[in-house]
């Protein structure tokens, strides 16, 4: 048995058939969810080529799995990577039972995971843009309506997404060259280049960011969270690879200079959007995009530096974006599918625990100390501070814009009028299994959102440790970037 | 000597076909006009890859060409017609001018940057991308950016053949374009799918 087949085939062929199963109601959720927390329990607990007894029988899982000439190699030190991966998996097929998403999405996400997971084990690594090129493919299903023509966020999410493809692959067959001659200042340069503009593509990189917001205003913020969440993700992993890789971009001092240059401006521009953004979904796609600027910066920092602020950033931002699209979720449903905050008002006497989730959400994002983003957030700003401070204050400003856009929404949330009376029109929003329409007091599950998903931003705020003391094990992943 | 002829051809081949995609309305030439531009791709390639590999990607762009046109011609049925616009007719020769001028002066500079890319493939991989990006930038309609992306890719890989023999890329790179014509031709038929609540 191969770790391919257990992460990346296993996945796939589960994700199909969750597709044909997509009419067995939410609890298809729950099981997608349990089938994930095993693939994380195996990627926690049981080693990679090394044998084990279990009985009479002997396992070993081999590392290597080679199709059509190419390996997909998971190693063991990559465990806690792909355990990651599952795990932020596992929560956000749970959160699926709460958001209920379209029924494709159990099935599909399977697929994008198993995708991104190939992508990231992939021999040559390179060929990890088309296999993230394939899984941008596989998601369009879910972020078109049946009945509705897609959206023109739609088409630029595939246009530029795709348009990575190109740029890396032919950075590929450039660094063959590179290697070969590392003085030769030319070539390096156009490696360099094509590499710049494969993930300003890749990653949505100001000024190709611009499909974010859209998608986040025309999807289901469910399904753009996800997405988004992934994608960036595996993408910003794509990217250390890179530097554990090649020497000359270690030790190219400009590449470092520069995203910390990128970084800081995208997340200054992020931040400031969020701020003024009257939709709830931009709100989340311009955050997105401020994340994607700290990335960047975390990717500057160099070194094993670089390594745990990537990961701890990655691991704040899943929990925070499950609680935000979660809560956005119900609010789509309530406000028909609106998300304009002034027409949060009318249904804020009903909904007051997701908007409560929602804005304990963007705080997170925004480094608000007690909350799950504080730590490697405070951690990012202040080495970056130390390279300049110049990014660091933009960082800053990005951050200030986070939490203005949270305090927009503490503003609804104090014009509450308690004994308004609810209209009967009312949409449902986080219906039971008996679909009655119920206020958040009414309803268990808005208790379990606030009680668990708040709890956690919370308690991860509070015990930082507890949650982030480990990400030196990720460093064995980045074996050239660690001290 | 016949090696160059061929590439003139191809690369004629390519133009027409390109500007058949950007300046036609009807569906059907632009349609056969990329059933073409696959055919003019797959020569191209045949001059880095062997014939097994090569015809890979003529089959993937056929099968590609193949679904857009069937799924067109149901969503023509069913009563959506695309626009014309004639007013935009000389605007999209002009930019097509300019771009096959910025190939001209680009690609011969290519062989020497990428040696093994001879001056043909140069040319007609550029030429695909440019008039592909054309496409994309001047239209927002499904099937026009779909016929770019398609375009884009294909140019592409006439470039990247010569660089890069590898079966999986082969086979990854067809799974891309036919990823791209099923999304195409999925969101062709979604306005017209019944709503399923």
């Amino acid at each position: 048995m191969s770790a391919a087949l257990i992460w990346i085939i296993l996945p796939g062929i589960a994700g199909l058939l969750m597709i044909l199963l997509r009419n067995s109601g939410p609890r298809l959720f729950l099981v997608s969810a349990v089938f994930s927390l095993v693939l994380t329990w195996i990627a926690w607990q049981i080693p990679i080529d090394s044998a084990m007894q279990l009985g009479p029988a002997t396992l070993k899982i081999s590392s290597t799995l080679t199709i059509l000439g190419r390996d997909f190699t998971i190693l063991d030190n990559e465990r806690p990577m792909i355990g990651l991966i599952f795990l932020s998996a596992t929560l956000w097929q749970l959160g699926g039972y709460l958001a209920r998403p379209t029924p494709l999405f159990i099935g599909i996400s399977h697929i994008i995971v198993a995708l991104l997971v190939a992508a990231l084990s992939v021999e040559p690594f390179l060929y990890a843009a088309m296999l993230i090129g394939i899984a941008v493919l596989v998601s369009v299903p879910l972020l078109s309506s049946p009945g509705k023509p897609p959206g023109a966020g739609l088409l630029r999410f595939i246009t530029f997404q795709l348009f990575g493809i190109p740029f890396i692959l032919f950075v590929g067959w450039l660094l063959t060259g590179v290697e070969a001659s590392p003085g030769n200042v030319s070539l390096v340069l156009r490696a360099g280049i094509l590499l710049g503009l494969g993930f300003v593509f890749l990653l949505a990189v100001f000024p190709f960011h611009s499909w974010i917001p859209m998608l986040a205003r025309e999807g289901h913020p469910y399904i753009v969270g996800f997405l988004l969440l992934f994608l960036s993700s595996v993408v910003s992993l794509f990217a250390l690879s890179f530097f554990d890789r090649f020497v000359w971009l270690r030790e190219t001092e400009l590449v470092f200079q520069l995203l910390i240059a990128v970084g800081a401006l995208v997340s200054l521009l992020g931040g400031t959007w969020v701020a003024v953004q009257n939709h709830l979904g931009r709100q989340m796609g311009y955050a997105i995009v401020y994340e994607i600027g700290l990335l960047l910066m975390a990717l500057g920092l160099a070194g094993h530096q670089s390594v745990q602020l990537t990961f701890g950033l990655i691991i704040a931002r899943s929990i925070a974006l499950l609680i935000w699209a979660i809560a956005l979720s119900g609010l789509w449903q309530a406000t028909d599918k609106s998300l304009i905050i002034g027409d949060l008002k009318r249904k804020a006497t009903k909904h007051p625990f997701l908007l409560s989730g929602l804005v304990l959400a963007m705080f997170s994002f925004g480094g608000l100390p007690l909350t799950a983003g504080f730590a490697p957030k405070y951690a990012l700003l202040i080495s970056v501070w130390v390279h300049s401070p110049l990014a660091g204050a933009a960082t800053l400003i990005g951050s200030v814009g986070l939490v203005i856009g949270g305090l927009r929404i503490v503003f609804v949330l104090s014009s509450l009028q308690l004994l308004e009376q609810t209209s009967a029109s009312d949409e449902p929003i986080l219906q039971d299994s008996s679909n009655e329409l119920l206020s958040d007091i009414e309803n268990p599950f808005a208790w379990l959102y606030l009680v668990v998903g708040g709890g956690l931003i919370v308690l991860i705020g509070l015990f930082p440790q507890l949650f982030f003391g480990n990400l030196a094990s990720f460093l064995s992943v980045f074996s050239q970037l660690s001290p | 000597m016949q090696t160059e002829i061929v590439e003139f051809v191809i690369s004629t081949l390519l133009l027409g076909t390109a500007l058949t995609l950007l300046v036609m309305q009807d569906w059907r030439w632009r349609v056969t006009a990329l059933a073409l531009q696959y055919l003019g791709a797959f020569v191209l390639v045949l001059q880095s890859w062997p014939l097994e590999l090569a015809a890979v990607k003529l089959v993937a762009g056929w099968m590609a060409v193949t679904v857009l046109g069937f799924t067109r011609q149901g969503v023509e049925k069913s009563g959506t017609k695309e626009m014309l616009v004639p007013t935009g007719l000389l605007f999209r020769v002009l930019s097509a001018a300019l771009v096959v001028t910025v190939v001209f002066a680009v690609a011969p500079g290519l062989p020497a940057w990428a040696a093994p890319i001879s001056t043909g493939q140069a040319w007609g991989g550029l030429l695909l991308i440019g008039m592909g990006l054309l496409n994309l930038g001047l239209s927002s309609r499904i099937l026009t950016s779909i016929f770019g992306l398609l375009s884009v890719f294909s140019g592409f890989e006439i470039l990247y053949a010569a660089v890069e023999a590898s079966t999986l890329v082969a086979g990854l790179l067809a799974v891309i374009n036919l990823g791209i014509a099923l999304v195409g031709a999925y969101l062709l038929v979604i306005p017209q799918m019944e709503r399923v609540e």
